[in-house]
């Protein structure tokens, strides 16, 4: 009972990937950029959730999935002509289909007719249009496609079976395929063993075997084809029907061999899928493994820290395997960084149908382009990934591209594009959706912060930073609110959520040219490359992808701003700078020994840059990222810590929030100090 | 998890759960001694490094490394308001675990493991309520020396929420 429990479970994690992959396949039909290969695809997905739901008796499961397919394969076979209608509908059964599951999984109860009207749709809109034109063009198919007419009295089906030698080796099992025609009547089976050899010649791996069936059944053809699907193209089958009418069995082999689909562009692919032997393995187990080889980068770290410099200098045997010792565990680190990793293809797939529903509320033309769909990153990011994805994507709808007319009017293409990219840049993935449209109105965002009091009216603002106004909670510029945006949450969530990432957004806009979001991600949240500093007595890591340069300065080079941090000015630009020590409240260590000021130029998230000035640069680390929330709660200014080669935790500070506390207080300070001075402007 | 005295429930049961051991970590802070319930520690360790946490209260004396997990230690002297522990290597340090979090607590020295039943131990005298320390969930008296059952469960809650203590 439990192993069948197990089974389940394992059943609907594939359904869940297969839905994922149906609707990925019908969206790229959609967009015409679909191949008959997409057609196969999404064909077969259907095929597996049926035949997983039959074998644990989901019966509404397995009659709506088996109309699905049958309409799909009337699009398969060039029957009908595919157009974005039939998609449309194609998609709406997907989402029945997975409610259906999803009740199958919980045993929650769906009322009796839910399936219906899709059910309606897909039969007038696939078969009966099949219906129609089946008699003029493919008068041979009558008998090959029954499948939607399933009241068909009992037929005796001969088939023969001749798989090739290399079966076995392909992990087909002819059993399995007995087994599931078995199931379709009564069967009978006779196998030929002609081309088996002696005994001492035979090779366990190749199949000598070929079949012939004879299976009385009420199933239509197609259901008996469907056995073959997967070993079809490979084998050599042989399909005949006596019943009422004899039909060619030639005729139906060549029906059944047909190239499916004419109507779409030629697979641009290669049309067998590449063969990709995975297993299913429980994330704890990953994780406990990830967490095992951070153990040992930090033990590795500890025995050297232990070992005598000039004792493994004189030791070129030691040398040589501790250097072996890194580069193993170093490659070991990447492997198992490698298992989480996932194509972020799996939440970019989603998106063209959040594109196409919110394009159809809004009455707008919009086109997607994904790209960059194969990088891959964390699999815990990508979890956390998709939600502010899919809302950047129905913000560029809904406030970037514009209305037909008004597209018109400015002189664009009247359907308007979102482009959708990643890309592996340095040590971050950079993931980017940019719009055609309008751009961010930046008179109306302006005009909206003031309203809400984020801004006072008489502060100067780059345009970078009325762009990033749109983080802010509480800011929605669209004239009125509709169900898609303009309630004014969502971007500040978004970029809360990208922040606990230890990612960046950022927003580019132009006015009448539209608007790019970039979204900046680090590849892993469990390993981190830093600097280690040193302020007071105690050691910070600072992660070296904010990192810009390192200077010495000598201190009559800070110089102080009236109610500001010091700036220091590098190469011609000027850049507030704060001491580490000071902020974090730690006793100053003594005088530095050279009376020369040590400082670390960061990069801040949403841009700028800032400088921290520290004790002592201490290196350059690897380390492993530990959750300080685990056991107590974040702290302003503290992304993590970590433990180090001696075993002492050192903390990883988030340079960008530290900056912006600093900024605040100083801001705060600058507008009570504006406040008392001129009352009639902040009235104003 | 619670020690508060059954007063009005009668029969067997209660006289039986008035008779069930527990047993108790006891230790030293500033020559008085307190206890904690032994279910709640997990081991008793000799401080090595410790690592200060800004923007911490300042009873959270920093984090260590407790093989491989960070672990915030609390000064309960400085929570109860009677001063500070020292900090030195081979300071003592009782990490225990409440809901699921594992804290470590600085005391001066860890003494022994005592075993009391229940109706051993009297509830804190209230007659002062404004002086009455909000830590402390009873008090047992074995072989003359008085021990103070500490509430865990507020000395780290509390650590997390950062409430202000009212004086």
């Amino acid at each position: 009972m439990q192993q069948i429990d197990q089974f389940k479970v394992t059943y609907f994690q594939e359904c869940d990937e297969l839905l994922g992959k149906l609707e990925g396949h019908l969206s790229e039909i959609a967009r015409l950029t679909g191949t008959a290969e997409d057609l196969n695809a999404a064909f077969r997905a259907i095929h597996s959730i049926k035949g997983g739901a039959a074998m644990f008796g989901f019966k509404r499961l397995v009659q709506f999935a088996h109309i699905f397919e049958s309409a799909l394969d009337a699009l398969r076979s060039g029957r009908i002509e595919v157009n974005s209608g039939l998609i449309e509908k194609a998609l709406q059964a997907t989402d029945i289909l997975a409610d259906l599951a999803a009740s199958a999984r919980t045993g929650e109860f769906l009322p009796e007719e839910f399936e219906g009207d899709a059910r309606e749709n897909l039969e007038q809109a696939f078969l009966g249009v099949a219906a129609g034109n089946k008699a003029q063009t493919h008068d041979k198919l009558d008998i090959a496609n029954p499948g939607y007419q399933d009241q068909l009295g009992p037929a005796t089906f001969h088939i023969r079976f001749e798989p090739p030698s290399d079966m076995l080796r392909r992990a087909i099992d002819p059993l399995v395929l007995v087994r599931n025609l078995a199931a379709l009547g009564k069967l009978e089976t006779k196998v030929d063993a002609s081309k088996l050899p002696s005994f001492a010649e035979v090779d366990p791996a190749v199949s000598y075997l070929s079949w012939s069936f004879e299976l009385v059944t009420s199933a239509p053809l197609q259901s008996v084809r469907d056995v073959f699907e997967f070993v079809s193209d490979s084998c050599k089958l042989e399909i005949s029907v006596q019943e009422a009418a004899a039909i060619d069995a030639a005729a139906v082999e060549a029906a059944f061999n047909e190239i499916p689909a004419a109507k779409l562009p030629a697979a641009s692919r290669p049309p067998k899928e590449r063969i990709i032997s995975s297993i299913r393995v429980d994330l704890d187990r990953v994780e406990r493994l990830v967490d095992l080889v951070g153990e040992i980068t930090i033990a590795q770290a500890m025995v050297l820290q232990h070992l005598d410099q000039s004792m493994i200098d004189s030791n070129s045997e030691l040398f040589r395997a501790l250097s072996q010792l890194l580069q193993h565990s170093r490659n070991l680190q990447d492997g198992v960084m490698s298992i989480r990793a996932q194509p972020i293809g799996s939440i970019f797939s989603r998106m063209p149908r959040v594109a196409r529903e919110v394009a159809q509320q809004t009455g707008r033309a919009v086109d997607i382009v994904l790209s960059g769909e194969e990088t891959e990153i964390d699999k815990t990011i990508i979890e956390q990934l998709s939600d502010p994805l899919v809302h950047i994507v129905r913000n560029s709808i809904d406030h970037g591209i514009e209305s037909a007319e008004e597209r018109r009017a400015a002189g664009k293409n009247e359907v308007g594009t979102v482009k959708l990219s990643a890309a592996q840049r340095g040590g971050r993935i950079v993931v980017e959706v940019s719009d055609d449209g309008r751009g961010i109105n930046r008179h109306a965002v302006r005009q909206r912060a003031i309203q809400r009091n984020l801004i006072s009216s008489d502060v100067e603002l780059t345009d970078e930073e009325v762009n990033n106004l749109i983080f802010s909670p509480g800011l929605s510029t669209a004239q009125s609110v509709t169900g898609i945006s303009g309630r004014g949450v969502g971007m500040d969530v978004v970029y809360k959520n990208i922040q606990k990432l230890g990612g960046r957004v950022t927003v580019l806009s132009q006015p009448g040219a539209g608007t790019t979001t970039t979204i900046t991600l680090p590849l892993t949240l469990a390993v981190l490359e830093g600097m280690l500093v040193r302020a007071g007595c105690e050691q910070y890591l600072i992660p070296l992808n904010n990192i810009v340069e390192c200077l010495v300065i000598p201190p009559s080079d800070l110089k102080p701003v009236a109610g500001a941090s010091d700036m220091i000015n590098v190469r011609g630009q000027q850049i507030p700078v704060f001491d580490l020590a000071q902020h974090l409240g730690l006793a100053k260590a003594k005088a530095k020994s050279n009376g020369r000021v040590q400082v670390v130029l960061t990069e801040l998230e949403g841009g700028g840059v800032c400088g921290v000035i520290v004790d002592e640069i201490c290196g350059h680390n690897q380390v492993v990222i530990k959750s300080i929330r685990q056991n107590f709660r974040d702290l302003p200014g503290i992304a993590g810590a970590t433990i180090l080669g001696d075993g002492n935790v050192a903390l990883i500070l988030d340079v960008t929030q530290m900056a912006r506390i600093a900024s605040t207080q100083r801001t705060k300070q600058v507008h009570s100090q504006r406040a008392t001075a001129q009352p009639e402007i902040q009235a104003a | 998890m619670t020690y508060a005295l059954d007063r009005v429930s009668h029969g067997r049961e209660a006289v039986e759960r008035r008779e069930e051991r527990i047993q108790f970590v006891t230790f030293v802070l500033n020559a008085q001694q307190y206890c904690i319930d032994i279910m709640s520690v997990r081991e008793i360790r000799m401080l090595q490094g410790i690592t200060s946490l800004p923007g911490a209260p300042d009873y959270v004396r920093g984090v260590i490394n407790l093989r491989g997990t960070i672990v915030p230690v609390c000064d309960p002297k400085l929570r109860f308001g009677i001063g500070e522990t020292s900090i030195a290597p081979g300071s003592a340090v009782v990490v225990v675990s409440v809901e699921g979090r594992l804290n470590g607590l600085l005391v001066d020295e860890v003494l022994d493991i005592v075993s009391v039943t229940r109706s051993e131990i009297a509830p804190v005298p209230d007659a002062d309520n404004s002086r009455r320390n909000p830590f402390f969930q009873g008090l047992i008296t074995l072989n003359d020396d008085l021990l103070i059952v500490i509430d865990l469960g507020r000395l780290i809650a509390e650590a997390e929420s950062e409430l202000p203590l009212d004086a």
